[in-house]
């Protein structure tokens, strides 16, 4: 074949065809090909990204510190957004972009000052725990009021059973996150790589599990529908003047568009606060601790070792009880928030923090340990 | 300053206190017009106490974060950089094992992978699930995928 290359639009099913005409070894050494090919691709990306850009950005400051320009009004669903300056003034690279993969760890590069702990804090399972309380899904409440996993909850309801494997607890975890962000059971079986069927059963099971989703979900596309915009329960609108198209997929996305802003801002927006709340509460502790970035569902701070217990507590009253959010927009959630925090010496190396009920932090000595040897 | 056409490539050291305070008064000036006629929509829209407990208050907290940045170990960013720099040229190595690839080939090279994986005689043999805009074979990460899922659903077919 020469270089001229005559496609046909049949792409997908001619690839698929000249797949199967192959020998097994054919097939092997093909796939060992493409496999190294996106590992080396995804490889050159984090140095080119995170080694080469940092790099070049502590040159640029002088200071063996990186600066991230962050942006409050950077995404329509009012999601915080955060970028790496411009070309001009290469001070930092993009938080919101850094990978959580553990070989080569890029996140440990962020570290703590001598004599201070680096203190992460993720919301856990925020979007569907916004999800069961704006949609008022009994059965979602039930599971994150009883602390129980949702995944393995929703997969022993979708699978009528108890025992549930790792499969099945990914089928669940996939079909909730689908159902938010509007996808259908297309996408079910493409990700899942199951049968057609088997993903329209699971969706219609869903259903049956879940009424109060889709309920909610008819509700967000009525109210866009007659009012062209959604809004969230913090007061945040979207506006969706597509959902007036005579173009049936463009109203579609104007649907999912606003399905997923009243979701993923109101989330948005209790981190928001639990940021307020925490740089509130730390002010008025008198203590030197500080935030330092946030990406995506997470707060990131720093503290004095000497502070690492107290800054702990705040952390968790003010995200986990949120008095920010009940004194300034009255809101009380019908879920529980909940967070996953760790303590160690920088973004990448770090041990988790038990907290009690009442938000104390019950393995100080063991934080103290890590920190000693980390050192 | 909003009176300053290019920012990025205007000299501020050398702008006179004169100019420099009337070019700042001018901004506040605007800002408070702009912001007099956002406040009547905003207030309209439902959304003002959102911007006045939420978003104004945060932008000191950002401001902060933004003024103090973070410290990076120069000697942890140099081990990672390394251990990347090792690990990639292993991969180029054992890519350049596989049959139909040559030693000439440049894995960054679009027309190279376009050879080794669609056209070359001794290539892969594959044919392109998608192509680019410009109409020539696609050698995207989201192709490559495709080729993926087909390969091994041929072979689990295969395997039973």
């Amino acid at each position: 074949m020469g270089k001229k290359w005559v496609y046909r639009d049949e792409g997908k099913k001619i690839s698929k065809s000249v797949t199967a005409s192959k020998t097994t070894e054919e097939l092997k050494d093909a796939k060992v090909f493409i496999k190294g090919l996106l590992d080396l691709r995804k490889s050159q990306k984090l140095e080119k990204t995170y080694i080469k850009g940092t790099q070049k950005a502590l040159e640029y400051t002088g200071n063996g510190k990186v600066y991230v320009d962050y942006r409050l009004d950077g995404t329509a669903t009012g999601r915080l957004s955060c970028a790496a300056y411009n070309a001009k003034k290469p001070m930092g690279v993009s938080f919101h972009t850094l990978p959580r993969e553990k070989k080569n760890n890029i996140r440990s590069m962020f570290i703590a000052p001598k004599d201070h702990a680096f203190i992460t804090v993720d919301y856990a399972a925020m979007e569907l725990r916004v999800l069961a309380h704006v949609a008022k899904e009994g059965n979602m409440q039930t599971a994150f009021n009883s602390g129980q996993d949702l995944h393995t909850y929703t997969a022993r309801l979708l699978f009528n059973k108890e025992d549930i494997t790792k499969e099945e607890r990914q089928i669940a975890k996939t079909v909730s996150f689908l159902i938010v962000y509007g996808g259908g059971p297309f996408n079910l079986a493409e990700t899942m790589s199951i049968p057609m069927s088997k993903a329209e059963h699971i969706i219609d099971t869903y259903k049956d599990v879940y009424p109060g989703v889709f309920e909610y979900m008819e509700f967000v596309n009525n109210y866009i529908k007659e009012n062209g915009y959604a809004y969230t329960i913090f007061g945040r609108r979207r506006n969706l003047p597509d959902v007036a198209s005579s173009d049936f997929s463009v109203v579609n996305r104007a649907f999912r568009q606003g399905l997923n802003f009243t979701i993923q801002s109101t989330a948005s927006d209790i981190l928001l606060s639990g940021l307020l709340g925490i740089h509130r509460s730390l002010s008025n502790n008198k203590l030197s601790g500080r935030i330092v970035s946030t990406v995506h569902d997470s707060i990131e701070l720093i503290c004095p070792l000497s502070e690492i217990k107290q800054v702990c507590s705040i952390v968790y009253e003010e995200l986990v009880n949120y008095p920010y959010i009940k004194d300034t927009f009255n809101i009380n959630f019908d879920v529980p928030l909940s967070i996953d925090a760790e303590v160690g010496t920088s973004f990448g190396e770090s041990t988790p923090v038990e907290f009690s009920n009442r938000g104390e932090v019950l393995n100080e000595s063991e934080l103290y340990q890590y920190m000693r040897e980390s050192r | 300053m909003l009176t300053v056409s290019n920012p990025n490539k205007f000299d501020w050291a050398s702008i006179p206190l004169g100019e420099c305070c009337q070019g700042n008064a001018l901004d506040a000036y605007f800002t408070l017009k702009l912001f007099n006629l956002c406040e009547a929509k905003l207030e309209e829209r439902g959304m003002l106490d959102l911007f006045n407990s939420l978003l104004s208050p945060a932008l000191e907290v950002f401001s902060e974060m933004e003024f103090e940045g973070l410290n990076v170990s120069l000697e942890k960013t140099g081990e990672i950089g390394k251990k990347l720099r090792s690990s990639n040229i292993d991969q180029e190595d054992s890519l350049y094992g596989c049959p139909g690839v040559k030693k000439t080939d440049n894995f960054s090279s679009n027309n190279d992978l376009i050879e080794v994986l669609y056209t070359r005689e001794d290539g892969l043999g594959l044919y392109p699930p998608d192509k680019t805009a410009k109409g020539s074979p696609s050698v995207s990460a989201p192709t490559l995928k495709i080729l993926l899922e087909h390969i091994d659903k041929e072979l689990s077919k295969r395997h039973g």
